[in-house]
């Protein structure tokens, strides 16, 4: 116990005087974090929070396209400005200028709409034996629509869909709308005997995400998802310190020194261990804590911790655990310094990028996704997601655990294969 | 302490060849046992072995106290200090760091150690160093130091690979004159150098190995003999 303690002493010391090392293990994990979160919260307020800057020409002054308008602006998505552009005019707008979007109402609006659904009705009462004559559409040319979104190039084609399938929706409840209201006076169905537009309204869609108790409400934010991904990240970051130091004692003979004393290896591999382990519970203790009570003041959205204490605790242990046994691997295996720091950062960057660190696992190709499952990080962001995003109970932990206590009795057998096949156990046997 | 390596062999993973070959030697309780041969020849893998850092492919190493034969492991770890041609230590700590951390795995108490530290600090002369870091030292005092690490615990062998390699007069003769110390006071003395002239005026028995093989093993007027060189560096220098 003695020899364990001084180890563990030594390698604190060590610790302490490696400032490089020291603030890549704390300063760094924060900044990284701090950085990560405030960009990855900028974007979910500009998709999520944001009002989207839009001008609007409107040509048709009919009462359906200020209906049209007023759906628009209800949506609450939208910073609108009305303007007296021609189309021409308009389109060098947007061009030229920062605003991302350009909304051009034809002055055939009202007109088309009603066409379309005077023709669907009459479709309907044709098919109803009402009409007796099949009703003729008329030919429309598509490039002349009646409303036309404008976007600047600048702008990523996935969000100018994002927003083209929202004006869309709000153009279609307008004339959806239109449409049952017509069907509604045509089939003479009288007054609130049956009012459609109401029942289109009881089929909007409700969105709630998962939980596994079901019952949690709150929304997730940057925070809840790049805190304990970024967390993970820094943790695993040890190999750096970790492994290098070990290869610097076997390279110093330090190693050496201590198989000729009546001691054993496992005292200076326990040493390092523990002492990273805590460091591994001190980095996540930091970074939470400064998620938890400080994003607040710099305009983050703070950290919210699971109510179930005991999971939390559990997999902060486990994936410290794991990142210490991850970390004597490259160091017993590796021959050099820079072969152990090089291949140790490099590894745990592939393994954060396929494990899910950086963008979620479901949204990679399948091979990367089954390649996900050999990185002890996916295995760690698994139980994070679990107890942060899903508020599961520890039995939804047992599996991924399970997992992960394998991963790491590999690491651990094959640190003591290597350590067998250099003779080194047989050496520090005392 | 005397020490038998019978038929040592060893090679190392990947190796076509041996790095030591049916290697036997005797080497006497309180001599100062010179090892030589060129850069290649097995010296260090042999003081490996002795100092249970490797193990043989085959053969085996005995440790005689008087005639009683030492088996166990333990026992024999404690009787040998190592002092290995690295600067085996952490240079980002002070002397007594490193000297309290050593002690330690040498099952030395926190009494002992700081015993054992208050006699080698002034004894190496440097005691005005205590509180610097080891990397802020001259590589004289870290050889120093690398020596006074081996000698925490008063071993009764002291294995030494080069340790004067690479620093200036003064610090040579300095450790040269504490090792003579040591051998006075009945230490076991195993030694290897590239500094010829050193090792041929501060041995008494020497062993020259070449390939893995020990050529001759005796005292200087034997190995000259031996070999019909007039010193140990005229013989390297065939070699």
């Amino acid at each position: 116990m003695k020899k364990l303690k001084v180890g563990i002493y030594k390698e604190l010391l060590l610790l302490v005087n490696d400032k490089v090392g020291l603030s890549m293990m704390i300063l760094l994990p924060v900044l990284l974090v701090v950085i990560i979160t405030s960009i990855q919260n900028s974007a979910f307020n500009i998709v999520n929070n944001n009002q989207i800057e839009l001008v609007i020409v409107n040509e048709d002054e009919d009462p359906l396209s200020r209906e049209f308008l007023e759906a628009v602006n209800k949506s609450h998505l939208f910073k609108i400005q009305e303007k007296k552009y021609t189309f021409e005019q308009l389109n060098l707008k947007i061009s030229e200028s920062d605003v991302p979007f350009g909304l051009y109402i034809d002055r055939k609006y009202t007109q088309e709409l009603k066409r379309k659904a005077n023709f669907k009705v009459d479709k309907l009462k044709f098919a109803m034996g009402i009409l007796e004559q099949k009703p003729i559409e008329q030919v429309i040319d598509n490039k002349k629509a009646s409303i036309r979104l404008i976007y600047n190039p600048i702008i990523q084609g996935n969000y100018a869909q994002s927003v083209e399938q929202m004006i869309f929706t709000l153009n279609k409840k307008v004339s959806t709308g239109f449409l049952l209201k017509k069907l509604s006076n045509e089939l003479e169905l009288g007054e609130g005997a049956f009012d459609l537009t109401e029942e289109q309204k009881e089929n909007e869609v409700v969105m709630q995400k998962s939980s596994f108790n079901g019952e949690d409400t709150t929304i997730p934010n940057a925070s809840q998802h790049n805190v304990p991904a970024w967390s993970i990240f820094a943790v695993f970051f040890m190999v750096v310190s970790l492994a290098g130091n070990l290869v610097k004692e076997k390279v110093n003979g330090s190693f050496d020194r201590v198989l000729t004393m009546p001691s054993s290896i496992w005292y200076l591999l326990a040493g390092k261990a523990i002492l990273f382990f805590m460091v591994s519970l001190f980095q996540i203790a930091l970074i939470f804590s400064i998620s938890r009570f400080l994003f607040q003041y710099i305009d983050l959205p703070t950290l919210y911790f699971p109510s179930n204490v005991w999971s939390f605790l559990w997999i902060v242990m486990l994936t410290g655990i794991t990142a210490v046994n991850y970390s004597l691997l490259i160091g017993v295996y590796s021959k050099t310094v820079e072969q152990a720091t090089g291949f140790g950062a490099m590894s745990i960057i592939i393994f954060s990028a396929i494990g899910g660190i950086w963008v979620p696992s479901f949204i990679m190709p399948p091979l990367l996704k089954l390649l996900a499952n050999i990185s002890p990080l996916h295995r760690c962001i698994e139980l994070f997601y679990t107890v942060f995003l899903k508020h599961g109970a520890f039995s939804q932990l047992l599996f991924p655990s399970f997992i992960l206590i394998v991963m790491n009795v590999v690491f651990v057998l094959l640190v003591y294969w290597k350590l067998k096949k250099l003779n080194i156990l047989i050496s520090s046997n005392s | 302490m005397r020490i038998s390596i019978q038929n040592i062999t060893h090679q190392y993973k990947g190796a076509t060849i041996n790095s030591l070959s049916n290697l036997s030697l005797e080497i006497e309780e309180g001599t100062k046992h010179g090892i030589f041969g060129a850069n290649g020849a097995g010296k260090s893998t042999l003081i490996k072995i002795i100092c249970n850092v490797m193990q043989p492919t085959q053969g085996e190493v005995k440790f005689y106290e008087n005639t009683r034969i030492l088996t166990n492991r333990i026992e024999v770890k404690t009787a040998i200090g190592y002092v290995p041609q690295n600067f085996a230590f952490y240079e980002e700590l002070t002397i007594w760091q490193n000297v309290k951390y050593f002690g330690a795995m040498f099952n030395l108490t926190r009494l002992e150690i700081k015993k054992r530290y208050e006699e080698l600090i002034p004894l190496f002369g440097l005691e005005n160093h205590q509180k610097k870091k080891v990397k802020t030292f001259s590589g004289g005092m870290k050889r120093k130091l690398n020596l006074i690490l081996g000698l925490l615990h008063n071993p009764r062998v002291l294995v030494l690979d080069e340790p004067i390699v690479g620093i200036d007069v003064h610090s040579k003769n300095e450790i040269l004159k504490h090792l003579n110390t040591l051998h006075n006071d009945g230490v076991t003395i195993i030694y290897t150098s590239h500094q010829m002239n050193e090792s041929q005026s501060f041995c008494e028995n020497f062993t020259l190995l070449n390939d893995g093989e020990n050529i001759v093993t005796g005292n200087l007027n034997e190995v000259l003999k031996h070999q019909n060189k007039k010193d140990l560096e005229s013989i390297l220098l065939a070699l």
